[in-house]
């Protein structure tokens, strides 16, 4: 789906708010759910760009086309310089200095996501979030968005399964202001609260619901697939967004609760980095978080690793939209600091749909023409299991049957044979360039260190991605697609067309007849 | 603990400018700006074309789009499977793209792997195959896409807004054509739209990136020198007027759980002296988070995710529109008070929005321009619409000045709230009693023509 990416970015000449998206195909835009839409700046969700991350520096050899083989020169050493410290209170803050950038990114990652949340608040977390930019002790509501933005700086939050982030990019001179904004609702969030502001807050995040899934077709494919590949009960056996009916029914006091048991410096880690010295960003830290008072911070419980998917069950839906669609999904390993067996499943979803190159796309979009777009991609997780999810929209005219024996015969094709040496070195070059793309702003560093920072509790993870890339083998790709990415072992949603405006879920047995 | 109860001061920011650039001219009249921009080691380049989506022959319109889909699938010899892997071997992308004002071939591409990047770029743009099989494919592909985005209401709100706003001219219509322009597009278009339309003879190479360890104007010299074409007479641009009376317009959407909203209607071009001014307003009106219409329809009534004003400007066209999606049953009061917002703010607008959107504008320019990608977006954005490299430093110096006098008597003079089309996508049984209760015009339900 790049090429629809560039080719809606030629958007000549908008000042002012951002346009709402286009359309184009939700591959991961409900796995996170967002604070703030139309005027913010986007930072990637903690998709496969950020796994394979690592040090740049890497020679790759790949054959031209013309016939003789293309020898890349290394690429520039974009690594950058990190040093941490962790607060007296627990906070651990890392700093990454660029001089003279002018500008400074502050991202905060707490350890608390959807994962966290009660079976009956599915959705809390996020709304705890929106509820964050409605004012703390010394902030008004509004006044987090109006004092941030109108000192130039761009801002937004997201929540996801692990975690929840917030983030600023701000003119070296606000890093002071950001940081003062966030140690305050971090240490007071619910002295101004009120009843209406949460109210207001839940009907926001059901609008956003609406405008994320329920006004799009095959918006709520994921919500549909995730209980198949996960028991609803399970960290991961639901979206982010959440239920809404569950969020209607939470009170002013939970959100008190939920602050007490969560937010706090040593359930959290704070990045800045950009146009700041290091002595000076750790003073800073220091100076606005370091009176906060930590509290009894929740353990870190894992769910036991789950293996592969043993019957793949198949969910058919039928919606408004315009052609037959299928996703599928599967359990991957958990990400881990030194994650081989993840990154050697994140190289074979790339080789089989990312791009025009990807095997997918050759044989279904562009070969025999039964599909208009195919992509497979990875989201890592840490509570036991990654997930792996792969799309096909079909040409009309040709049913999922047929689309899903090719997909399924690739899947095959790549356990048994393994990539070819220059499939690989275009995943590789691929995975490179999303490295560089995402650490060309300090936001993304930021978000980047953060991560690594908060699920490894070691921000030099990031340095060891891309080497890790650039050193997992064919054996290890084909090892990984025979292991996890067989057909047998993934679930379906499959949305169909349907004339009549009451969409029917038909529930299909599959394998030996789970019911769904 | 202790906090301090004021916002910490904020450092008053050192003089950023937008990056400077080295300009040099290749024999062929290819134009080459190269943009120095430390730390990014994506470089970012774009061939850029003087040529008006209005230069498409009205029963193939299309072509263009189609023409950028094509030029990337084959060429210099290698077929379109061989010239993928080429590209994505040195992890480069390469995409055409057509826009009103210009057409566009874009790379990005590793600092690294510039010089094979722009070999890439320059096969594509002097030498693509155009294979007969490959065009057809994309073509299906492309009439697939026209199908697919009519499923998506934000699209078809688009769509039939600039219906409802140019009438008749190429602005009115879509930009990768409909169904029977596109069916009618031959090969042969795509050859004499390349022919016509492609050529070296100022057309500009814009590229950005760290070019500490690359001569960018000598790369470029080696992969784009020997491109020949023959130069053609650049067609005239045309001069959409948008409609400036009161319209209010349905499109069904049957069980839809939220209406999708525009509100649009004639401003200015970034050529006008009050386009400063006009960006200091409509920041305060819709530009913004803290803005009055989004504080109104989500942080008081919660009728939205989120909704956004925003000036759209082109060469010789520029519009004022509003977006948001709301809930259904919220629609009629919604778009009430986006027309009373934007009429009160004629001559309401305060020292302090006015302060605040100066800020925001002139501070924020370091992290608008942060990525190369950005600022060959901006060089376009530039190029196409006929303003001065320096305009992105000259005009954030003119945003300095605006005081509230200068935004509120833009706003009066440029924004005509009577004169608004307000367009609705969202579920007329539920809907339209309300929208037509409103008075603001006479309610018309319109069917897009590929209904």
């Amino acid at each position: 789906m790049t090429s629809r990416r560039v080719r809606e970015g030629l958007g000549f000449g908008r000042e002012g708010g951002r346009q709402q998206q286009g359309h184009g195909q939700a591959q991961d835009a409900t796995l996170e759910a967002e604070s703030e839409n139309p005027h913010a700046r986007k930072t990637r969700p903690v998709t496969l760009r950020q796994q394979t991350a690592g040090k740049a520096g890497t020679l790759l050899a790949a054959r031209s086309a013309s016939g003789h083989r293309y020898i890349a020169s290394v690429t520039a050493d974009a690594t950058y310089p990190m040093v941490s410290r962790t607060l007296d209170n627990g906070l651990r803050v890392v700093v990454s200095p660029t001089p003279g950038l002018g500008v400074v990114a502050v991202n905060l990652w707490y350890d608390v996501g959807s994962r966290h949340e009660e079976p009956h608040r599915q959705g809390f977390a996020h709304l705890f979030e929106h509820l964050m930019f409605q004012g703390s002790r010394h902030v008004q509501p509004g006044e987090h968005f109006s004092l941030l933005q109108g000192n130039g700086g761009s801002l937004n939050a997201t929540t996801s399964f692990d975690r929840t982030n917030y983030f600023e990019s701000v003119p070296a001179g606000a890093l002071d202001l950001a940081l003062w904004l966030e140690a305050d609702r971090m240490a007071y969030l619910d002295d101004v609260l009120t009843q209406q502001n949460f109210d207001n807050q839940v009907d926001v995040v059901a609008q956003e619901r609406s405008q994320r899934m329920d006004n799009v077709p095959y918006g709520t494919v994921f919500e549909r697939l995730l209980p198949l590949v996960f028991d609803p009960g399970h960290p991961y056996g639901h979206l982010p967004i959440g239920n809404m009916q569950h969020l209607a029914e939470a009170t002013l006091t939970e959100v008190s609760a939920f602050h007490a048991r969560y937010y706090m410096p040593n359930n959290a880690v704070l990045s800045i980095v950009g146009d700041v010295t290091a002595e000076a960003g750790f003073a800073k830290a220091d100076q606005y978080f370091g009176a906060i008072v930590p509290g009894d911070a929740p353990k870190r419980e894992l769910p036991p690793p789950l293996p592969p998917l043993d019957t793949p069950a198949r969910l058919d839906h039928s919606e408004e939209v315009p052609v037959p669609a299928v996703w599928f999904a599967g359990r991957l390993p958990a990400d881990a600091p030194d994650n081989r067996a993840l990154t050697a499943a994140a190289l074979a979803s790339s080789i089989l749909g990312e791009g025009d190159t990807s095997r997918l796309h050759r044989r279904l979009v562009r070969g025999d023409q039964i599909a208009l777009a195919a992509a497979v991609s990875i989201n890592p997780l840490i509570a036991g299991n990654s997930l792996l999810v792969g799309s096909v929209r079909a040409v009309p005219g040709h049913d999922l049957d047929e689309v899903t024996a090719a997909v399924d015969d690739e899947l095959r094709r790549l356990a048994t044979d393994g990539p070819t040496d220059d499939e690989l070195a275009i995943v590789r070059a691929q995975a490179e360039r999303e490295w560089l793309d995402d650490m060309g702003t300090a936001a993304g560093r930021a978000d980047a260190i953060s991560g690594c920072a908060l699920l490894f509790d070691d921000p030099d993870v990031l340095n060891q991605r891309l080497p890790l890339v650039q050193s997992v083998t064919a054996a290890e790709v084909q090892e990984a697609a025979r292991h996890w990415l067989l057909p047998a072992l993934h679930a379906q949603v499959r949305v169909l067309p349907s004339a009549a405006s009451d969409a029917a879920a038909v529930a299909v047995a599959a394998g030996d007849g789970v019911e769904v | 603990m202790t906090l301090a109860a004021v916002p910490p001061p904020v450092g008053v920011p050192t003089g950023w400018h937008f990056p400077t650039y080295d300009e040099s001219r290749l024999g062929n009249g290819l134009r080459v700006l190269a943009y120095d921009c430390p730390g990014q080691y994506v470089v970012a380049a774009s061939l850029l074309f003087d040529v008006p989506l209005s230069a498409e022959p009205r029963d193939r319109e299309g072509v263009a789009e189609l023409t950028a889909r094509c030029l990337t699938r084959g060429a210099g010899g290698w077929s379109a499977e061989e010239f993928a892997d080429a590209l994505a071997s040195c992890g480069a992308d390469l995409q055409g793209a057509a826009s009103s004002d210009a057409f566009a071939l874009r790379l990005s591409v590793p600092v690294a792997h510039l010089a094979r990047g722009l070999d890439l770029m320059a096969a594509a743009i002097g030498n693509p195959t155009f294979a007969e099989e490959e065009f057809a494919h994309e073509k299906a592909l492309q009439l697939q896409e026209i199908d697919q985005a009519h499923a998506y209401p934000q699209h078809v709100a688009g769509e039939e807004l600039n219906v409802a706003l140019f009438g008749a001219a190429r602005a009115a219509r879509p930009a990768g054509g409909t169904t029977a322009t596109v069916q009618a597009v031959t090969r042969d278009d795509v050859v004499e739209y390349t022919s016509s339309h492609l050529f070296p003879a100022d057309a500009a190479l814009i590229m950005a990136g760290d070019f500490s360890s690359v001569d960018p104007a000598e790369t470029v010299e080696r992969s784009l020198a020997a491109w020949q074409r023959p130069a053609h007479p650049v067609p005239d641009f045309e001069h959409p007027e948008p409609t400036q009376r009161a319209q209010l317009l349905l499109v069904d959407w049957p069980d839809a759980p939220q209406a999708t909203v525009r509100v649009a209607g004639k401003s200015v071009t970034r050529a006008d002296r009050r386009w400063p001014a006009m960006f200091v307003a409509n920041h305060a009106v819709g530009g913004s988070f803290s803005s009055r219409i989004n504080t109104v329809l989500r942080e008081q009534k919660g009728y939205t995710y989120g909704a956004t004003s925003g000036l759209d400007a082109g060469r010789h066209r520029g519009t004022l529109s509003v977006s948001t999606a709301v809930r259904t049953d919220a629609t009629a009061d919604a778009v009430t008070d986006i027309v009373d917002i934007v009429t009160a703010a004629n001559g309401s607008i305060t020292d302090d929005e006015v302060a605040m959107a100066v800020r925001a504008a002139t501070q924020s320019a370091p992290l608008g321009y942060e990525r190369a990608e950005a600022v060959v977006g901006r060089v376009e954005l530039l190029l196409s619409q006929q303003l001065p490299l320096d305009h992105v430093d000259a005009n954030l110096e003119r945003i300095r000045a605006v005081t509230t006098a200068d935004a509120n008597v833009a706003w009066g003079e440029c924004i005509d709230p009577q004169a608004l089309t307000v367009l609705v996508v969202g579920d007329a049984s539920a809907v339209r009693d309300g929208l037509a209760a409103w008075g603001y015009a006479d309610l018309r339900e319109v069917t897009p023509a590929w209904r």
